[in-house]
């Protein structure tokens, strides 16, 4: 049922996401052109009013598709789970967990495309003017030679096992972006009035929490040799090894706390869901 | 045989508000129920405790022997007093979503109730009338062979009419075999099409009778005898 769960979210979402990212690129190539058209243009005059509106435009719009996927996670979570909808979503045969994973998924996949759409509308735009630009491609070839030399330097296994840590670091720390926005908003919502404003205090309160927990963490682990631990193993092996053991303790730390703020949620919307 | 839907020892308190207290109702296969009560009497909370939305402060809550949970939501069909159905989807993506997470869901059956109702199919939730969209959302949760069909306020808040279309669309679709749930205070209009009554007031179960018995013990019908215990 998660995979269902996760086509009809990413389907949701989708209809909101898909415009701005097009949208975004197409601004992209835009200002590409309009770039190439300064470039051409001896004369400057209106076209750099256009061009002014155009790149203001371009970054208009990636500041908009960044904003959009942090208002898409909030607002599908408010308004399908604890608004009106909830009253479909809570009554299909799917559990809590598996209702909390599918927006937590889809969530963190928009932030990851909306970095990638974002790099992408940089690679448009310059190659909108690749022609106008002197790339020296022996050089480049040369560069990411040695640098793929230096990666199989560390082992082929080393580098795949580097991306897949990398990968779920990065998964786990948007979880973890959006989970701390879900427990506020499962909080809020549990109580029958100002739902909204409780969930935007109880977000700064979990932050004030978290801000003196990650320290209080870091020492009570520091007093109990887990970072001593560490650091001598940091020391004592190769490495790449090295820079496994680093990657998950980042993991593990993004984990526990991921847990502390997941526990709460999962309760409250299992046992004091409060629908309008 | 296991009841279809069974509460022992029921209660619900809001706070130090008890919206239900000791509740204690089984009803058999095949039967239509009506839960008939004035407003705040406790029937939506009932209805939400079946479904799994609420957690019950003591007692239990069972459909088909199971505590509310994934595998009694696969057999009941809920109808809430309100449009919970996602507005931006049209009645074609309704249908992919109930057929993708039921597996009772008729989809011929659906479509065939939306064509008499002479919908375009494409056209959005949100562009159609308040009623349009209680009939679309009722022909979803009539579309199921469910076991328990629970309707909350099925038939508050419409017309003359489309409270005729809803009621037939209860009557001509739900599966024998299942137990029908009508939470109402509008009575005289469910009367006819229903077998049980619940009566409850301040959160207790006030009487559990068939139609027939009320007819032949009090020579009323069933709105007349509600108006009698219920008189203010």
């Amino acid at each position: 049922m998660l995979g269902k769960l996760i086509k009809h979210e990413f389907k949701a979402s989708g209809r909101i996401m898909g415009p701005f990212i097009l949208v975004c690129l197409g601004l992209s190539v835009l200002a590409g052109l309009s770039i190439r058209g300064m470039e051409a243009q001896m004369d400057y005059g209106w076209f750099t009013v256009l061009f002014g509106i155009v790149m203001f435009l371009f970054v208009a719009g990636l500041i908009a598709v960044c904003i959009m996927a942090l208002v898409v996670c909030i607002e599908r979570f408010r308004k399908n789970l604890l608004g009106d909808e909830g009253y479909l979503m809570f009554t299909l045969p799917v559990s809590v967990d598996e209702h909390i994973f599918a927006k937590l998924i889809v969530s963190s996949v928009w932030f990851v495309v909306t970095w990638l759409v974002c790099m992408l509308a940089f690679v448009l735009m310059f190659l909108c003017n690749l022609d106008m630009i002197e790339v020296n491609w022996s050089e480049i070839s040369y560069v990411m030679d040695q640098v793929w030399a230096k990666l199989l330097d560390f082992g082929l296994l080393h580098i795949i096992g580097y991306i897949l840590e990398l990968l779920a670091l990065i998964f786990a720390g948007c979880c973890f972006t959006c989970i701390q926005f879900y427990s506020a908003m499962a909080i809020g919502y549990s109580f029958s009035n100002h739902k909204l404003l409780l969930s935007v205090v109880f977000f700064f309160v979990i932050n004030v929490a978290l801000s003196i927990l990650q320290p209080l963490l870091l020492a009570v682990t520091g007093n109990a040799g887990l970072l001593d631990f560490m650091a001598n193993s940091v020391q004592n092996i190769s490495g790449p090894a090295a820079v496994h053991l680093v990657m998950l303790g980042a993991f593990l730390y993004a984990l526990v706390f991921f847990v502390i703020l997941y526990i709460p949620t999962r309760l409250l919307l299992k046992h004091r869901l409060n629908l309008p | 045989m296991t009841a279809t839907f069974e509460c022992k020892g029921l209660s619900k308190n809001f706070g130090s508000t008890q919206a239900l207290e000791d509740v204690n109702i089984s009803i058999a296969p095949g039967r239509v129920v009506g839960l008939l009560g004035p407003n705040g009497s406790g029937k939506t909370t009932l209805i939400k405790l079946a479904n799994g939305l609420l957690t019950p402060s003591e007692g239990e809550v069972l459909i088909c022997g199971d505590h509310p949970g994934v595998e009694s939501k696969a057999v009941v069909s809920y109808l809430p007093d309100k449009t919970c159905m996602p507005l931006w989807m049209n009645a074609l993506q309704l249908m992919d979503f109930f057929q993708d997470f039921y597996r009772d869901f008729d989809r011929q059956r659906a479509e065939n109730m939306l064509r008499r109702l002479g919908l375009d199919d494409r056209q959005r939730l949100r562009q159609m009338s308040k009623g349009t969209r209680e009939k679309v959302q009722l022909i979803m949760v009539m579309s199921r062979k469910a076991k328990l069909y629970l309707l909350d306020e099925p038939i508050g808040g419409v017309d003359p009419a489309t409270r005729d279309y809803i009621l037939d669309t209860i009557i001509r679709n739900y599966d024998p075999e299942a137990v029908v749930i009508i939470s109402t205070h509008l009575i005289s209009d469910v009367e006819e099409i229903l077998d049980e009554v619940l009566f409850i007031n301040q959160g207790k179960i006030r009487l559990q009778a068939s139609v027939d018995d009320i007819r032949q013990q009090y020579g009323k019908s069933v709105d007349e005898y509600f108006r009698e215990v219920f008189k203010c």
